[in-house]
């Protein structure tokens, strides 16, 4: 009777078009239920349905791409939970200052949200260099895959300039510092380098405007950006041939995926 | 019996059900050479590395995940609130003429000097939060905004207000002033103050 019982509820819950369609193939344990498990699966069909053996030494890439995402997604989880504290503002009292002194000492948790985010920072933009690296010394920016080297030229600049705006939120004077003088290195550039500087500070002068500016910049342009970016360098990934394998040349890359 | 997937060693000439260490079919195994069977026996129970990793893996993968989760909960109820503060300095007591009611802005409170002592209740109307206006000619509290009435000891009668306005607790500063409660441990009802 229970028996019974159970397996109603089970085929009631199963055999519903609300269960069928989230889960829309059956278990991968055939060859066409794997491949459907891949590319069905928007969060799995960036990966290749098929990886040439070599692809699967860990030394051939050490992960660093892939840990160098896992890092942006762990800053951006931490970022939104520090967001919850942190005021923009240069005012003396209960401003941006104030708020990580909070986050540092009131708020639980708050010291080791903030140090995930700094670390996490610290080391992304150590793996993606260390990601360029790689792909340098294992020839992966020739072609067919030069555009995707562009693109990745694109994210370490993104990643530098998110490190760079995330330096001045905390207000205190190693921030204000850093940012003058990391902002007068574009007014030095000729002829549009005074404009550069008034428009990233807001001002002639680093104050709210410029704490404003980085503010929107570090939360919601280029993590924005950068995330959308990201999807591209991806999608590169695949349409490329996936990783790149030694001794490789021109002919290799399947018909269709090439663009000459 | 060894198994031809993991090497797991199990003594008895039966194949059994399922591997009970990598869970492959009775076909994956096969008789198991002597010396092999013999160590098996000298340790019957010994749990296998598999097994043993596998184990202590997914709870410390698990107990992780739990503290996080409960941390990154903790971490949305705050320690230190910046909020106007619920007491509030009203003034010295020579500052109140007998019989009046003084609002006090700041509180959204008036306060009453009657014979004998202070009284203070909340101009907060308790249909939607608009501040009630004292008319001392009916002796009554209106509320501008959708026409609830309250008489002079806070008990609603007109209008869409659900309860009476709430007395708030007074008490002297040390340096003289009376000062107001606008949020009391409990409620005093207008009863309480107007009794006897």
């Amino acid at each position: 009777m229970n028996g019974k019982m159970g397996e109603r509820i089970k085929n009631a819950i199963v055999k519903s078009r609300v269960w069928r369609s989230v889960f829309r193939h059956g278990a991968p344990v055939t060859g066409r239920n794997r491949a459907l498990t891949m590319f069905t699966n928007f969060f799995l069909h960036i990966m290749p349905t098929k990886v040439r053996a070599h692809a699967l030494r860990p030394t051939y890439t050490f992960g660093l791409g892939v840990i160098s995402f896992i890092l942006f997604i762990i800053l951006v989880v931490t970022g939104v939970f520090l967001m919850l504290y942190y005021v923009p503002t240069t005012s003396n009292f209960n401003g941006a200052y104030d708020s990580i002194k909070d986050l540092q000492y009131s708020v639980s948790y708050g010291r080791l949200m903030r140090n995930v985010h700094r670390w996490a920072a610290h080391f992304m933009v150590a793996t993606v260099f260390f990601h360029m690296c790689r792909v340098f010394y294992t020839g992966a920016y020739k072609p067919p895959r030069e555009f995707n080297w562009n693109v990745g030229v694109i994210l370490l600049l993104i990643t530098l300039l998110l490190s760079f705006t995330g330096y001045l939120l905390p207000w205190d004077q190693l921030a204000f510092w850093a940012i003058q003088v990391g902002t007068n290195i574009p007014n030095s550039a000729p002829v549009l380098g005074h404009t550069i500087r008034f428009l990233l500070i807001g001002g002639n002068e680093v104050g709210q405007g410029a704490l404003t500016r980085f503010y929107a910049l570090h939360i919601f342009v280029l993590p924005l950006a950068l995330a959308v970016i990201l999807g591209v360098h991806f999608w590169r990934v695949r349409k490329d041939g996936g990783l790149s394998k030694p001794g490789e040349v021109w002919h290799d890359v399947p018909e269709g995926y090439r663009h000459e | 019996m060894r198994c031809r997937i993991c090497n797991h060693i199990m003594i008895g000439e039966e194949r059994p059900e399922r591997c009970p260490n990598c869970g492959a079919p009775p076909s994956a195994f096969e008789p198991a050479p002597r010396e092999l069977l013999l160590a098996a026996e000298a340790q019957p129970a010994a749990l296998s590395r598999r097994k043993f990793f596998a184990t202590w893996g997914w709870w410390g993968f698990c107990m992780s995940a739990a503290m996080t989760a409960i941390g990154s909960v903790r971490y949305f109820f705050p320690n230190v609130l910046y909020e106007p503060p619920a007491k509030y300095k009203v003034g010295f007591p020579n500052d109140f003429p007998i019989g009046e009611h003084v609002f006090i802005p700041a509180a959204r409170a008036y306060v009453i000097h009657v014979s004998g002592g202070f009284k203070a209740i909340t101009a907060i109307c308790t249909h939607l939060g608009c501040t009630v206006k004292w008319t001392p000619d009916v002796q009554e509290f209106h509320c501008p905004c959708h026409g609830s009435m309250y008489r002079a000891d806070g008990t609603r009668f007109a209008g869409p207000a659900p309860r009476n306005l709430i007395w708030l607790a007074v008490s002297l500063a040390p340096d003289g002033q009376v000062v107001i409660d606008t949020k009391p441990p409990r409620l005093v009802e207008p009863t309480e103050v107007f009794k006897g």
